[in-house]
C-alpha cells in the first residue's frame, strides 16, 4: 500500500559500510608499507637510486645487520636505556601515586600539574633539556656548582648522556605512571583497606600485600606500554645527543633513521625496520595475551 | 572478650548528625542488634566502635578502657561488612591467614587457627579457592571465619546477610548466633530487618535519627514499646495507629466511636488528653462474630484476604486504611479490639499508661 518502498540496507550491509572506511585506511597506512616493507629488506636498492632499480639479495640484509657488532651495542644500548628509565618511571611514579592517595589541600591541582609534562611535544622536551644540560650555561651545572661540584660534561661522555637522557624521559613519561597507577589504586574499593586496616595490616604490609597485587593487572599493561614506546626511543636522543658522541648514544631506532634517511640503504634500512617491528610484536602479543587472560578472568 | 560502654557519642556529616550523643552499656559476651531505618546512624555508630569512623566527641570504652582514638587494629575488633571485603587476590585460606600473617603470627599458630576455623564453619572444600565463584553465602562465611580466626575482643556485623538469598539467611542466622554462643565474643550485629534482630539479639538497640529509641529485649519492644515508633518498626505487618479522642464520655478513633464494654481503662486514660493514637498491632484486631470485645461501630471497605499462612483484612475508617486479623466464620461480623494488648501514645509519640488497674476497675 505504502507509494515507495523504502530504501532498506541488510545488516551485512551496514557491517561494510562501517568497516570500509577503516579498512581503506588501515590498508593504504599500515598494509602496504609493511608488504613493501619486507619486500624491500630482500634487496638491495636505494631510494636515492632508484633509476638503478633493485637487485635482489635473499637475506643478506639480514645477515649483514644481524653479524654487524656495532648494531649488537646499538641493541644493548637500548636495553640499558628502556630498563633504567622505565625503572625509574615505575618507581617514581608508583610512590607519587601512592601519596596522591590521600586527601590534602590542592592534590587535584598537583596531580594536574603533574600530567604536564606528558603533554609537551617529546623534541621540545628533548631542546630543554638540552639546553638545561648544556655543560657551560645550563641551569643543572649551575645547580651543581652551588652544591661546589665541578661542571660536568652531561652530553659529552656516554654514560653522562645516557643518565641525562633517562632524567629527560623520566621527567616526562612519570606522569604516565602516575596516572595510571592511580587509576589501578583508586579502583581498589574502600572496603578491602578497611578490613585490612581491622585485620592489623600496617600501612607497609597493606600496600605491599594489598594495592601493589590488585592493582598489578594495570601496572603491568603499563610496564608493557613503557617498555614498547621506549624502546622506539628517537627525539630524545636526536634533540640531545644527536646520538654521540660517536654513535655511542643511538638507540636501535636512530641508528635505524641513520642508515634510511643518511645514508639511504633503503633495503637495509627495511630489514632492519622488519627485526624492530618483530621484537615490538612480540612485547604487544603477550600485552594482547594478557589482555585476554585478564578478560576472561573477569568473565569468569 | 570485652564489654563495652559508649558514652554521649556523636558524629556528624557536615550538618547532618548522625550519631546524636549515644550511651550505651553492652555486658560482655552479649549478642547486640543495632536495628533501625536507614539512615538512623546505626552503622556509623558500628563504624566508630571499630575504629573506621572518626567521633566529634564521646567516648568509647572497652573493660572501662578507652578506646577512641586507638587504631582500628590496636583494638582488636573484627568485622564482617555487608558488601564483599574478601581479598580477591588470595585464596579463601589466604584470606582467613590475612588477619594472623597481617600480625606476624608464627606459622603453627596460623595453621592451627585455620583447621579450627575451617571446621567450625565448614569450608574445607573452598579452602584453596579464590573468591571470585563463591556465591554471596560462603563469601560472608568466609568473611566470618576471617573475623573469628583471631579470637577478636569485639565481633561488628554490618548487614552481613543482606546479600544472601532468603533460603540460606535462615540457616547463616542459626549458625551465627550457635557460633556467638560458643565462642562468647561480644557481638554487634546491624540490621535494618526487624525479623532478623528478633531472631539474633540478645539485646535491641533501636535507633531512630542518630538516638537510641529504645534497649531492650526483644519482648520488650514488642510488648512494651515505649513510643509509637518502636510500636510501628517491631512486628509485622506493622501495628495500626487511630487518632482517639473521648468526647461525650465515648471513645472515637479516627471519629468512629468505639462500642462495647471494656473501654472504661482506655477512656480513663484519654481523658483529659488531645492529639493522642492507640496502637494496635493487626493480630490483635479481629474482624469475627460477636466475641465481647470492645468493636468499631462502622467501618467501610471491609475486605479479607490471605496473606501466607495467615487470613488478613483491610478496612477503612475515613481515608485511612487499617489491617486486622480475620476470623470470620459465616456470620455478621464485627471488628473487635484487644484492648488489653493495645498502646496508647500521647501526642509526643511517648506511650501512655493503660493502667492493668484502670482496666481492672472497668472489667
Amino acid at each position: 500500500m505504502t507509494g515507495r518502498r523504502r530504501f532498506e540496507l541488510s545488516d551485512r550491509a551496514i557491517i561494510w559500510l562501517f568497516l570500509v572506511p577503516c579498512l581503506v585506511l588501515l590498508i593504504g597506512m599500515v598494509g602496504y608499507p609493511f608488504v613493501s616493507l619486507i619486500i624491500l629488506s630482500f634487496y638491495r636498492f636505494s631510494i636515492l637510486r632508484s633509476d638503478a632499480g633493485r637487485e635482489y639479495i635473499g637475506l643478506e640484509n639480514y645477515d649483514f645487520l644481524l653479524g654487524d657488532p656495532e648494531l649488537w651495542e646499538r641493541f644493548i644500548f637500548t636495553g640499558q636505556f628502556v630498563i633504567i628509565s622505565v625503572a625509574c618511571q615505575f618507581l617514581i611514579g608508583i610512590f607519587v601515586a601512592y601519596y596522591l592517595q590521600k586527601n590534602f589541600r590542592g592534590r587535584d591541582i598537583i596531580f594536574t600539574a603533574l600530567m604536564m609534562p606528558m603533554m609537551v611535544c617529546p623534541i621540545v622536551v628533548g631542546f630543554l633539556w638540552r639546553y638545561m644540560f648544556n655543560s657551560e650555561w645550563g641551569v643543572v651545572n649551575y645547580l651543581a656548582t652551588l652544591f661546589g661540584s665541578d661542571k660536568i660534561d652531561w652530553l659529552g661522555i656516554t654514560d653522562n648522556a645516557l643518565v641525562a637522557v633517562v632524567i629527560a624521559d623520566t621527567w616526562m613519561w612519570t606522569p604516565f605512571i602516575i596516572l595510571l597507577a592511580t587509576a589501578a589504586f583508586r579502583g581498589i574499593p574502600k572496603v578491602i583497606y578497611e578490613a585490612a586496616d581491622i585485620d592489623g595490616a600496617s600501612a607497609f604490609y597493606r600496600f605491599t600485600r594489598i594495592t601493589l597485587p590488585l592493582a598489578a593487572p594495570i601496572l603491568f599493561i603499563a610496564l608493557l606500554l613503557r617498555m614498547i614506546d621506549s624502546f622506539k626511543q628517537y627525539d630524545l636522543f636526536f634533540a640531545m645527543t644527536g646520538g654521540g658522541p660517536g654513535s655511542t648514544t643511538q638507540t636501535v631506532s636512530f641508528t635505524l633513521g641513520k642508515i634510511a634517511f643518511s645514508y639511504f640503504y633503503t633495503g637495509e634500512a627495511s630489514a632492519l625496520a622488519v627485526i624492530l617491528l618483530l621484537i615490538i610484536i612480540g612485547l604487544s602479543l603477550v600485552l594482547v595475551r594478557y589482555l585476554n587472560l585478564l578478560s576472561t578472568k573477569a568473565r569468569g | 572478650m570485652a564489654s563495652i560502654t559508649i558514652d554521649q557519642l556523636r558524629v556528624s556529616f557536615g550538618d547532618f548528625r548522625a550519631v546524636d550523643d549515644i550511651a550505651l552499656e553492652i555486658e560482655d559476651g552479649a549478642f547486640v542488634v543495632f536495628l533501625g531505618p536507614s539512615g538512623c546512624g546505626k552503622t556509623t555508630t558500628l563504624r566508630c566502635i571499630a575504629g573506621l569512623q572518626e567521633a566529634d566527641s564521646g567516648s568509647i570504652r572497652f573493660n572501662g578502657e578507652e578506646i577512641l582514638g586507638l587504631s582500628p587494629s590496636a583494638r582488636n575488633v573484627a568485622m564482617v561488612f555487608q558488601s564483599v571485603s574478601l581479598y580477591p587476590h588470595l585464596t579463601v585460606a589466604g584470606n582467613i591467614a590475612f588477619p594472623l600473617k597481617a600480625r606476624g603470627e608464627p606459622r603453627e599458630v596460623v595453621r592451627r587457627q585455620l583447621d579450627w576455623v575451617a571446621e567450625i564453619l565448614d569450608l574445607g572444600a573452598i579452602m584453596k579457592k579464590r573468591p571470585g565463584g563463591l556465591p554471596p553465602g560462603a563469601l560472608q562465611r568466609v568473611a566470618l571465619a576471617r573475623a573469628i580466626v583471631r579470637k577478636p575482643n569485639v565481633l561488628l556485623l554490618d548487614e552481613p546477610l543482606s546479600a544472601v538469598d532468603e533460603q540460606f539467611r535462615e540457616n547463616m542466622r542459626w549458625e551465627l548466633g550457635h557460633i556467638q554462643r560458643e565462642l562468647g565474643v561480644t557481638t554487634i550485629y546491624v540490621t535494618h530487618d526487624q525479623r532478623e534482630a528478633m531472631a539474633l539479639a540478645d539485646r535491641i538497640v533501636l535507633m531512630r535519627d542518630g538516638r537510641i529509641e529504645q534497649f531492650g529485649d526483644a519482648d520488650d519492644l514488642y510488648f512494651r514499646p515505649r513510643t509509637a515508633f518502636t510500636g510501628y518498626f517491631i512486628g509485622s505487618p506493622s501495628m495500626n495507629f487511630f487518632a482517639a479522642e473521648l468526647r461525650d464520655d465515648r471513645v472515637l478513633l479516627e471519629g468512629t466511636a468505639l462500642g462495647g464494654s471494656g473501654t472504661e481503662g482506655l477512656k480513663h486514660a484519654l481523658a483529659g488528653r488531645e492529639g493522642c493514637r492507640l496502637g494496635i498491632r493487626p493480630q490483635n484486631m479481629v474482624l469475627s462474630e460477636a466475641d465481647g470485645l470492645p468493636h468499631l461501630a462502622e467501618a467501610s471497605e471491609v475486605l479479607p484476604f490471605q496473606q501466607g499462612t495467615e487470613r488478613l483484612f483491610s478496612f477503612k475508617l475515613g481515608e485511612r486504611v487499617f489491617l486486622g486479623q480475620d476470623r470470620s466464620a459465616g456470620g455478621t461480623p464485627e471488628i473487635g479490639l484487644d484492648l488489653s494488648r493495645a498502646f496508647l501514645f500521647d501526642a509526643q509519640d511517648q506511650r501512655i499508661d493503660l493502667a492493668p488497674s484502670a482496666q481492672e476497675v472497668a472489667s
